[in-house]
């Protein structure tokens, strides 16, 4: 009998009971798919790949701890709404044990059936995932849907322990709760009118004032130890509780008294029912505002490692490269190899060459100084400017498909990271007798390119001299290089491949280079190259680009598991408020006010507490991505690849984009239910 | 007993409307005309007849009163004519307007310039005070916020709740929460003012304050007020009762230039005829 009911009210509460089940699901399908990945096999095929199942399950954790706490919050905050139904349960003589049990069925139903319908969702995700990791390492997408046992029995798990806490603590709750006790929270949802209040605005000021101190240390450490961020958090914890506490009573203080303002435009409901919301929320609202703000925080940095990423991808414009120290080298051999294996477009072979003279690397040293990574590397190779020939530089831009340009044989030009154009450009105009071998410099001589010039033993380190070919003939060959274009973009897997073709090729680690003694000095300078030949391209450094990659990821998942939470929190808050909202619609309606215009005002309404928890998020989360993604390049580059700040204007960009998308759904989702009210 | 008198609806045509339930006076244009209206609720098979052909007229600065038992059709009328629900049949005409013919649109404007309603349950906003309340259906009206302030405190003077306006409904008492709404009802000087059971939810002594305040509203401003209710002594303030049978007007009487209590006893007379539920 009691499981017929509460299979009944299961159904009958479905509107309550709807999002809060849409997360659950959404939680599950998300679970599901980013836990393949501890499974995928595709992973195991690439050196430091090990890390991301790690990275998954402590993620995964995570999520289910603050899914733990925040169904258990759901669940209880529903059936507080339904107190009245419960006091007629209990006064119908129907024991508390009993309907505890009722509860209990009721979730298990809801959980179950989350779980069948997330998991077919997830597989799907799961695929979506798995094409984008395909992109990302550069491997060809065949679609394979498949079931995972593995990774459906794990799920199962993490959703076990969540909705275990949630659904204990929902029991032992009803089990103690008294008719009387239900029949108060019926009483408490009653709204408390929010009076004004001079020490609002105080409490207000005091708060935002904390919350800017907390960002400044948390973003400028100027201790230097833990306690910047210990105390930075504790400011921010400050700050969004005496926000949401002082905002419904600075907002009546300020404005209740403005009849000229307040009796205008309809603004009267708005402004009354809004700050009676936030009143009667603010804990709740406080803790949306840190979901929110983890949320976009960890997009906003799993978008700038992601374009950290790419950008390293993007600046290795080849798709193979070989090289080969000290002398000009005839390549045929790996030449015929990789003809023999991959589908060569066009590979071209040339040399590196350097003299004694510096005045670009002076200026390039200098430039890294200003940006204040002054602890470069030194590099044995790197003590003189660089040079390639002309011949040799149009073809490779013939090879990459750049705009063609003509190079008069008399002048000398420069390749460059976009970052050094302005610093070359006055040193070419400020030296009028700046030359190479007896060639000046053109005016407008400088190209910007991507040309593999960001790490060491490229075309060149951050920039290289173009010379007329004659100039070479006194010059000194650094090393050289065969550049390859292959027909189809080669995956992640193939430099593994030409390694096994080719003996004695060794790939170019360039974070593992072997401390030399330069001139019977030791100058921590360091050189790489030992009697080996070196692979590069493309695809190498892969270990270090799993590593970015697999942050990404692991920050996209615990932001969609926050952010999906943090909203259906938001929406069941909203909804539940259905029968007063009903109510109100008609009362406004005899006092002729027409149907549009009541709409319109809900809508209003409810944009204005959407977007409310977000102001604060917003604000902290874009100075915490502003602050780490210039801290993550630094790290990354030596040197700014990316020659301004846009590129971290557009990952916050981007990751608002996404959240404000996924708010929307429900933004949309709480509009079309209270619309269906009537 | 002498002045009871069976009105037939069936008995009101066209021609005799005019001058069968009203006494000629120095109003001839009445501000309500009900004209044969019939009620309808329900869908295939179980059809319950809410309204059956009911005529009847209201002078401008007339407060009349409705009574009937539980179930008789009082609420489904006064829904009707407040434009909240659609007549199945039949005619309403207020100040010479077929309300039943406005369309959609322009029935919220109809119902803000011309209706006043007061309900049992107040329905007063939660979160404005009493003095927003009050001014709400005027800031619908768009009216300047200096002009709503003049009108509140001059109505709030009137129903003796100044002293309240800064409060909110859940820290005043039902009287006061009472007056508010029917300050709220009369602050756009509607056409006509209703009241569904507006002392239902009050005591003895609210009803009585509530009650002697309509009736200066409708002698003073000349509100024209039509009033739902179960007891007989608040429909004894009114000049005219209304009584509802199934549906049907059963019958009228008129107050006159009777005392007070001596209408009441006649209502109680007639409810003793109508049998049944008798509350009071
Ligand atoms: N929405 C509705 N749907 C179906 N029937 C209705 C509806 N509203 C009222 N009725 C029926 O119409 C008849 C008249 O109802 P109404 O509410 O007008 O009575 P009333 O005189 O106001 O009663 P009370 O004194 O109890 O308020 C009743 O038989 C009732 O059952
Ligand atoms: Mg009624």
């Amino acid at each position: 009998m009691l499981r017929k009911l509460s299979i009944r009210n299961a159904k009958r509460q479905s509107r309550e009971y709807s999002l809060y089940f849409i997360t659950l699901a959404c939680t599950v399908s998300f679970m599901y798919a980013f836990n393949t990945l501890v499974f995928s096999d595709m992973l195991k095929t690439f050196s430091g790949a090990e890390i991301l199942p790690y990275m998954i399950v402590a993620a995964s954790l995570l999520v289910v701890l603050v899914m733990g706490w925040i169904v258990g919050y759901m669940t209880n905050f529903i059936l507080k709404k339904r107190s009245r139904e419960l006091s007629i349960y209990m006064l119908s003589g129907i024991p508390n044990r009993s309907v505890s049990r009722l509860v209990f069925y009721e979730n298990a139903l809801i959980g179950a059936f989350a779980f069948v319908l997330g998991l077919p969702v997830g597989i799907l995700l799961s695929q979506i995932l798995e094409s984008v990791l395909d992109h990302m390492f550069g491997i060809k997408y065949t679609f394979r849907l498949h079931f995972s046992w593995n990774t459906t029995g794990l799920t199962l798990l993490y959703f076990f322990v969540i909705l275990f806490h949630a659904i204990r603590k929902n029991r032992r709750w009803v089990r103690k709760i008294s008719v009387h006790d239900l029949l108060m929270f019926d009483r408490q949802n009653e709204k408390i009118p929010v009076t004004g209040n001079a020490f609002a605005a105080v409490v207000l000021v005091l708060s935002v004032l904390s919350g800017c101190v907390g960002i400044f240390l948390i973003t400028t450490l100027p201790l230097g130890n833990g306690y910047d961020i210990l105390m930075g958090i504790i400011c921010l914890v400050l700050f969004l509780i005496g926000f949401f506490q002082s905002i419904p009573a600075f907002l009546v203080t300020h404005f209740a008294g403005r009849n000229e303002w307040k009796y205008r435009h309809n603004r009267l409901v708005i402004f009354r029912e809004f700050t009676a919301k936030i009143r009667s929320t603010s804990a709740v609202l406080g803790v949306l505002s840190v979901l929110f703000m983890l949320s976009l925080t960890f997009m906003g940095i799993g978008t700038s490692v992601y374009m950290i990423a790419d950008q390293h991808v993007e600046q290795r414009v080849f798709d193979i490269m070989i090289l080969h120290q000290s002398e000009l080298y005839d390549f045929a051999a790996y030449e015929n190899a990789l003809r023999s294996n991959f589908p060569i477009r066009s590979c071209h072979s040339y040399g590196i060459y350097t003299d004694e003279k510096d005045d670009f690397l002076t200026v390039r040293n200098r430039v890294i100084a200003d940006t204040g990574n002054g602890d470069i590397f030194l590099y044995k190779e790197y003590k003189y400017d660089t040079y390639m020939r002309q011949s040799d530089y149009k073809k490779l831009r013939e090879l990459l498909g750049y705009r063609s340009i003509s190079l008069d044989p008399s002048l000398c030009y420069v390749h460059c990271m976009p970052a050094l154009e302005k610093d070359f450009q006055s040193l070419i105009r400020e030296r009028a007798d700046l030359n190479r071998a007896g060639y000046s410099f053109a005016a407008d001589g400088i190209f910007c390119e991507p040309f593999n010039q960001m790490e060491t033993y490229g075309n060149g380190w951050d920039y290289c001299v173009i010379v007329p070919d004659k100039a070479v003939s006194r010059m000194k060959v650094l090393y050289s290089l065969l550049a390859v274009i292959t027909e189809a973009p080669l995956d992640s897997s193939d430099p593994k491949r030409i390694m096994q073709l080719c003996d004695g090729l060794v790939p170019l680690a360039r974070n593992a280079a072997v401390s030399t003694v330069v001139d019977n000095i030791d100058l921590g300078a360091t050189s790489l190259l030992k009697d080996a030949d070196y692979l590069s391209g493309r695809w190498g450094d892969q270990d270090n680009l799993v590593i970015y990659y697999s942050m990404a990821i692991c920050l996209f998942y615990l932001a969609l598991i926050f952010e999906i939470v943090g909203s259906a929190i938001l929406a069941t808050q909203i909804l539940s408020d259905r029968e007063k909202t009903r109510r109100q619609a008609h009362i406004l309606s005899q006092l002729g006010m027409n149907e549009k215009l009541i709409t319109q005002l809900n809508n209003r309404r409810f944009t204005l507490i959407f977007l409310l928890p977000l102001l604060p998020a917003f604000m902290i989360s874009g100075s915490f991505v502003y602050i780490t993604a210039l801290k993550m390049r630094s790290a990354v580059f030596h040197f700014n690849a990316m020659d301004n700040h846009l590129w971290i204007v557009r990952a916050l960009g981007i990751s608002y984009i996404f959240f404000v998308l996924l708010y929307g759904i429900y933004y949309i989702a709480v509009q079309e239910a209270s619309i269906r009210r009537s | 007993m002498t002045s009871i008198q069976r009105t037939s609806s069936n008995a009101t045509t066209e021609n005799s409307k005019f001058t069968s339930l009203n006494t000629p006076t120095s109003h001839p244009i009445p501000v309500l005309r009900v004209e044969h209206i019939e009620k309808y609720y329900g869908s295939r098979g179980t059809v319950t007849k809410a309204l059956d052909d009911i005529s009847f007229q209201v002078r401008p600065g007339e407060y009349v009163s409705i009574m009937g038992a539980s179930g008789s059709g009082k609420t489904t009328l006064l829904n009707c004519i407040s434009t909240i629900d659609t007549v199945s049949a039949g005619h309403i005409f207020l100040d010479g307007k077929d309300i039943t013919s406005i369309d959609d649109n322009d029935i919220a404007a109809f119902r803000r310039d011309n209706l006043g309603f007061v309900f049992q349950d107040f329905n007063l906003l939660a979160t404005l005070t009493l003095e927003e309340n009050i001014a709400l259906p005027l800031t619908i009206s768009g009216i300047s916020p200096k002009e709503i302030d003049d009108r509140v405190y001059k109505i709030a003077e009137k129903l003796q709740i100044s002293n309240a306006l800064q409060k909110f409904p859940s820290q005043v008492s039902g009287g006061q929460k009472q007056r508010c709404a029917f300050a709220r009802a009369v602050i756009c000087d509607p056409k006509l003012v209703m009241a569904d059971e507006p002392t239902g939810a009050l005591d003895s002594h609210s009803s009585r304050i509530l009650l002697e305040i309509m009736s200066n509203l409708n002698k003073d401003l000349g509100a024209t007020i039509l009033m739902v209710t179960h007891d007989a002594f608040c429909a004894s303030y009114a000049d005219r009762i209304l009584f509802l049978k199934d549906g049907k007007i059963f019958n009228e009487i008129r107050k006159g230039e009777k005392t007070r209590s001596i209408f009441y006893h006649e209502i109680l007379d007639v409810l003793s005829l109508l049998g049944g539920d008798r509350p009071c």
